[in-house]
């Protein structure tokens, strides 16, 4: 990593120093280094000040010379927004972070240019460590308006062409329906397992079209949760009926346990449906006939904790981050016969994260995969003083 | 420490004149971040490290260097003059 190098080549550099003051190989190497990177980058000081800063940095800033940013104190030179245009306090800039965790910074923001028009930015922080010693950071960012332009065209085709699509075929749905329950004439044996196999591939067509149009909905931030204080056990035992039959016909075993017999959460009830739905279904359709599949739902402090564990195909390591991508699906033995949008997953973790919660998955190739959800847990409102005396 | 105030008591009496309400969570946070270890295990011998990541976080959110150099060099006061912190 380009990022790594650098860090590497700065901590030997006692004092930040601009290129003319250069006075060892391994300066020089450094400043070599870092003029070369084909990202903006600049090197923060220990009082937060610019000490370096390459011609990229200041092209996406809108500065034409380092030295109008040279010595400036970062935070409140470049300032920082959301998409929404609110600005980033300090505190929750991505600079500062790394040095209240520790640890590298990834993240999606906008700049302000020198002109006042914005600029998306996907960036990298990391501490400038010599001997152990933070004596700075380091930030690599990168214009990111066209990929965000892509994104938006792709997002846009999605949600209109999944509205055209669902339309019409809602309508063969319910036409073949009828068609099946006899509505035009008794139908023939032959005819009759046609028009069923024609129901079944409508069926998957409208699941398709149905989990295009979540994503979108997700991800144009659409999405209304109407939260409220929610049985997770009941759910659960909803979701695992409802999917009782598929095992019985894969011929697995599903358990379930929880040692609280309720266990009360602030969730959207039909959302967290959805999810559970979508984990368990892809247990399903990834453990081979006969294995077993476990759920098991408790509370730990104020998370209420749901493991779906299967003894499937599992998945290699080098897959896992991949897992929750859009449109990612893994190669495996089962995937090309379970068919899937590679969008499930996807949308599970954003339905997850807006509960405030969040998903982990840990698995094993050939052995099986466990999926789990940490969701808030209900609390009741504390009653004041107020309210006690009024009582 | 009976009686006394810990090395961790007295470097968030010294943050609260910096950081306000916020200094506890900020300090304890850095003790269990950077040094790894839990925020009471706090010793004097740990203040140099733990001054070198405070001052970097303290110096992106204000432009005050001199209040950076101020802050910084009581907390290391705590080490060298042991229990003389008061505000110079």
């Amino acid at each position: 990593m380009a990022i790594e190098l650098l860090k590497r080549k700065l901590s030997q550099v006692r004092q930040p120093r601009l290129p003319e003051f250069r006075t060892t190989e391994g300066e020089a190497e450094a400043d070599a280094l870092f003029l070369s990177i084909g990202d903006g980058a600049v090197v923060i000081d220990s009082n937060g000040r610019v000490s370096r800063v390459n011609q990229k940095a200041l092209e996406i800033l809108g500065f034409k010379r380092a030295r109008d940013l040279i010595g400036k104190w970062w935070p409140g030179t470049i300032i920082a927004h959301d998409r929404n245009g609110n600005i980033l306090t300090n505190i929750n800039r991505p600079i500062t972070q790394v040095f209240l965790t520790g640890d590298n910074v990834t993240a999606r923001i906008y700049y302000k240019r020198k002109d006042g028009s914005s600029v998306p930015v996907s960036l990298n922080v990391a501490p400038v460590l010599l001997h152990g010693k933070p004596i700075g950071a380091i930030e690599v960012f990168r214009d990111i308006t066209n990929e965000l332009a892509e994104e938006q065209a792709k997002d846009d085709f999605i949600s209109i062409a999944s509205h055209q699509l669902r339309t019409p075929a809602t309508s063969v749905k319910q036409y073949t329906a009828m068609l099946l329950e006899g509505y035009a004439e008794k139908l023939k044996p032959r005819q009759r397992e046609l028009l069923a196999r024609a129901y079944e591939s409508n069926e998957r067509q409208l699941a398709i079209i149905e989990d295009l149009l979540n994503v979108a909905r997700v991800d144009a931030g659409n999405i209304g949760l109407n939260v409220r204080r929610t049985d997770l056990i009941k759910l659960l035992q909803s979701v695992i009926e409802d999917q009782a039959s598929k095992v019985r016909r894969r011929q697995q075993k599903l358990s379930f346990s929880h040692p609280q017999a309720k266990l009360y959460c602030n969730i959207d009830e039909a959302r967290i449906r959805m999810v559970m739905d979508n984990i368990l279904d892809n247990a399903i359709k990834y453990t081979p006939e006969g294995r077993p599949i476990s759920v098991r739902a408790y509370a730990l402090k104020d998370q209420a904790v749901v493991k779906v564990r299967d003894r499937g195909v599992g998945l290699a390591e080098k897959d896992l981050a991949k897992l929750f991508h859009k449109f990612e699906r893994i190669p495996n033995p089962l995937s090309v016969e379970s068919g899937g949008t590679g969008l499930g997953l996807y949308w599970v973790e954003k339905i997850v994260k807006l509960h405030q919660g969040r998903i982990t998955v840990t698995s094993q190739l050939g052995q099986g995969s466990c999926f789990t959800v940490y969701l808030p847990l209900y609390k009741a409102k504390k009653r004041t003083a107020r309210s006690d005396k009024l009582r | 420490m009976p009686g006394g105030k810990t090395i961790q008591d007295k470097v968030i009496d010294i943050s609260r004149d910096y950081l306000g309400p916020a200094a506890e969570r900020f300090v304890n946070r850095q003790i269990s971040t950077h040094l790894k270890k839990s925020p009471e295990q706090l010793t004097v011998q740990d203040l140099p490290k733990l001054v070198d990541w405070i001052r970097l976080a303290f110096a992106l959110l204000t432009n005050d260097s001199r209040l950076v150099d101020e802050y910084t060099g009581r907390l290391l006061a705590v080490k060298q003059n042991g229990h003389r912190t008061a505000k110079a």
